[in-house]
């Protein structure tokens, strides 16, 4: 239903969008992933022209978008688009947000676009919050009526532009549960997004976009499991792992925890998981003799829920984790505790431990 | 503060002032008196080193002499009879000053109506009716004008008079014009064979006015000084003018020294009230002004927010030119003061076309509160986070639909506060209208003072009236401001009390 074709847009002297070209299909759930930077956004507003393309096509459902014939607003009616800022209607109640459209552009009676919009609000769980206002509400169900606003306008495909990203961690699951009851039902979407446990789950493809294109797309087994060009490959090994090297002993535990957050937050791991990762990390670096040369990865598989943490540090052969080989065992307890599964491994010059923890689902 | 306080106090309680013997104790005397008026010439090439307080209207003048904030003024002898009547503590010091023609004025490039006056007046003497106006007006206290003769039906002649000159030359007693001028004007107008309007104007509007042709003539009669006569040719001499200098009776030489009093403190309240605003129908003067003051209060902050909101779509046009134009206008109208912009448009840009001078005020108010009310509206709008709009173009809505279902009122309920502060402002700043022979509250009770010489009581419910509509706009915004706002957030918005 959408297809696009030579699509470049500039700013400037900056050329965002080099020539996209991809086609949408009724019923698909597209994912563009990709590192910040590099059009992702712009071209979603591209889709319904918030941004205007310097050349290209785009047909939606056959129609030139950019022919000035063309009846834009009446096309933007039949896709919905979803904001990482929310940008409810500040001046009206939740179900004024949701009846504003109905009422004025597709002509429906009030107390119908009400009635209907109670059935959707009740779809994304708040129906208690229908004469609250934007203000009262926290980001997760503000983005949840934004999502509901979309739905009143029955459109045939939304846009979704990095629709957690403003969210505190702890409001994230529950906008993704909203859109994956969508993709369930079969709603065509295209969702910018960072989360990638989550785009690997519901999406029928995925568009990896890095320098102003399509750089890989293909079905999300295939791009987060084993992509075929070098770029792609660099971007989910980033993703899916967090390296840190340490180099002497005075490294920056605040930095490491913080990235361990991050990792946890991108890969929705539940926060009791993160504060073992944090506790484990820091016993292991400290179990070990010399922290000249430490290289720690950290991996998330998302098959079997489980984190792998792989310790390599370069010294004498020592296996810091095996007991009572240490003069402080309460800390090899304590990993090991937190721990379904303990490996060591003498790599050269250097002593690999990995360590296996399950996420506490 | 304090020591403001201490110092007033101080200044109160200052060594008697010096008694006055003659026109030799003026050299270095506070002297009061009209602005533009014939005194104020022969004050500053007599009395080079006196310090000269000008003032707009006689009752002013009056009333500086009267509490002691001038030492002496210069007025017309004819008028001191009725000043005494209402303000008892002021003396003569010095019966005639100076004396000089007076006469009306014309414009100096007039060549039928003034020789038509000269004649008119000339028949008047001959008549014997010229004696007896001057009789009845200046010797027996006349204070409404005679069965005068019919008024004709040609077009309108328009001659400026001055109101708060007070009689026996011209006043104001039941909402209508009376005085010695008055009549003079009345009679020659009806020889002409026309109607006869007159503009109430200071005395120091007058020639302006005639230059600009806003008036045919001036019928109040003025002194003919010398630097009036390059601006203006005079009729023959009607009358001289004699000027004597008063001051308060404590302080002439040999007078007992008496206790500052206030005019009229001698009458009891009520009787002041009566005085003020009820005799003559004088709170019939006062519910005009009212009527005029709100007319041009509506008015001009109707016209001022539809052509704010112009402005601020030119502000905020995409286009630079129409940009630049709004922003030059905000720029001019936000420095000029209001009370310029009005007697510009009032002078200057209407000053061939007869247009009502309460429209000339409404656009004149209009347009300064157009320059406010269009940065105002601007800054609410871009309040507005933009992604509001982008939500509701996104979802199908054309640009002015969004900004008109989703901007707007947002921008509107933002700028209600500041808006209502705008309101309120312009309505008192409608106060200066007078300038402009427009007769509102304030110029109406200008007008009272000028016939019972008391600051008192007409300004302080001039005061009184202000204040209540000032508070009844503020209620009235509040209202819908109330009304515009979200339930959870009303909580704590005053209603203005």
């Amino acid at each position: 239903m959408i297809t696009v074709r030579g699509l470049r847009k500039r700013f400037g002297d900056l050329e965002v969008l080099k020539g996209v070209d991809c086609e949408i299909r009724k019923g698909e759930v597209i994912s563009l992933i990709g590192p910040s930077g590099t059009g992702k956004s712009v071209f979603l507003r591209c889709l319904n022209l918030l941004e205007r393309p310097t050349s290209g096509e785009i047909l939606i459902g056959g129609q030139p978008l950019l022919d000035p014939a063309t009846d834009v607003p009446a096309l933007r009616r039949r896709m919905g688009m979803v904001f990482q800022h929310f940008n409810l209607y500040a001046h009206l109640s939740v179900l004024g947000n949701i009846t504003l459209g109905p009422v004025h552009l597709l002509g429906r009676e009030p107390a119908v676009a009400a009635a209907r919009a109670r059935e959707l609000l009740a779809l994304v769980g708040l129906a208690h919050k229908a004469d609250a206002y934007p203000d009262q509400l926290s980001g997760g169900p503000k983005q949840r009526v934004a999502i509901a606003r979309c739905l009143a306008m029955d459109p045939e495909i939304i846009l979704f532009d990095e629709p957690t990203s403003a969210l505190d961690p702890t409001m994230v699951s529950e906008v993704l549960a909203v859109i994956r009851n969508l993709a369930r039902d079969g709603m065509t979407m295209v969702i910018v997004t960072h989360e990638m446990a989550f785009a690997e789950a519901i999406s029928t493809r995925v568009f990896y976009m890095d320098g102003g294109e399509i750089h890989e797309e293909g079905p999300p087994a295939v791009i987060f499991g084993a992509p075929r060009r070098p770029l792609t490959q660099a971007f989910i090994r980033r993703i899916r792992r967090l390296t840190f090297q340490i180099t002497d002993d005075a490294y920056d535990l605040y930095a490491l925890n913080g990235e361990i957050e991050r990792f946890g937050a991108r890969h929705v791991l539940p926060p009791k998981t993160i504060e073992d990762l944090l506790s484990l990390v820091e016993e292991l670096l400290a179990l070990q003799p010399s922290r000249a040369d430490v290289r720690l990865e950290l991996a998330y598989a998302e098959r079997d829920g489980r984190v792998e943490v792989v310790c390599s540090a370069r010294g004498a052969p020592l296996d810091v984790l095996a007991p009572g080989s240490a003069e402080d065992d309460l800390a090899v307890r304590l990993v090991r505790g937190r721990t379904e599964e303990v490996r060591y491994a003498r790599e050269g010059e250097r002593n690999v431990s990995t360590l296996l923890v399950r996420a506490a689902r | 503060m304090l020591l403001t306080a201490l110092l007033w106090v101080a200044g109160a309680r200052a060594a008697e002032p010096e008694k006055l013997r003659g026109l030799e104790d003026l050299t270095r005397a506070r002297i009061a008196l009209v602005a533009g008026s014939s005194h104020d010439e022969h004050v500053a090439r007599r009395y080079p080193q006196a310090q000269v307080l000008q003032f707009k209207a006689t009752p002013d003048v009056v009333l500086a002499v009267s509490t002691g904030k001038a030492d002496v003024a210069f007025l017309a002898l004819e008028s001191v009879r009725e000043i005494f009547r209402t303000t008892p503590n002021l003396a003569i010091l010095v019966p005639e000053a100076y004396r000089s023609p007076m006469g009306g004025a014309f414009r100096s490039d007039d060549t039928t109506l003034r020789p038509a006056y000269n004649a008119f007046v000339r028949g008047l003497r001959e008549s014997g009716v010229f004696e007896a106006m001057r009789e009845r007006w200046f010797k027996d206290g006349a204070r409404d004008l005679p069965p005068l003769p019919p008024r004709g039906s040609g077009p309108v002649l328009r001659m400026g008079i001055t109101a708060s000159k007070g009689l026996p030359w011209t006043g104001v007693r039941n909402g209508t014009f009376t005085g010695f001028e008055v009549e003079l004007a009345e009679r020659f107008a009806a020889s002409l064979g026309r109607p006869l309007e007159l503009v109430d104007l200071d005395v120091s509007g007058q020639i302006a006015a005639l230059a600009s042709g806003r008036i045919e003539a001036i019928a109040c009669l003025l002194v003919m000084t010398e630097e009036r006569r390059k601006r203006v040719a005079f009729s023959d001499d009607l009358l001289a003018f004699v000027a004597c200098v008063v001051t308060r009776e404590d302080r002439i030489a040999g007078a007992a020294p008496a206790a500052a009093t206030a005019p009229q403190a001698g009458l009891p309240l009520g009787e002041r009230i009566r005085a003020n605003l009820v005799d003559e129908g004088r709170y019939r003067l006062i519910l005009e002004g009212l009527f005029v003051t709100c007319v041009i209060s509506v008015l001009a902050t109707l016209f001022g927010t539809v052509f704010g909101g112009v402005v601020c779509a030119g502000r905020m046009s995409p286009r630079p030119l129409l940009r630049q134009m709004a922003a030059v206008y905000i720029w001019c109208l936000r420095g000029v003061p209001v009370l310029v912009v009005l007697m510009i448009i009032y002078y200057v840009v209407f000053a061939s076309f007869h247009v009502s001078p309460i429209l000339v005020a409404a656009v004149a108010f209009g347009l300064n509160a157009a320059a406010y009310i269009a940065e105002m509206l601007r800054s609410a709008i871009q309040s507005v986070d933009r992604g509001q709009l982008e939500a509701g173009v996104a979802g199908g809505f054309t640009r002015a639909q969004a900004f008109r279902l989703i901007v707007l009122p947002q921008a509107l309920r933002q700028v209600l506060p500041v808006y209502k502060g705008e309101v309120i402002s312009l309505f008192k700043m409608t106060s200066v209208v007078g300038y402009i022979a427009v007769q509102d509250i304030t110029k109406a009770g200008d007008i009272i003072r000028s016939r019972t010489f008391d600051a008192f009581i007409p300004l302080l419910v001039t005061a009184a009236i202000y204040l209540v509509l000032a508070w009844l706009i503020a209620w009235a915004l509040e209202r819908i401001e109330l009304r515009v706002t979200p339930p959870h957030l009303r909580q704590g918005m005053g209603v203005a009390s």
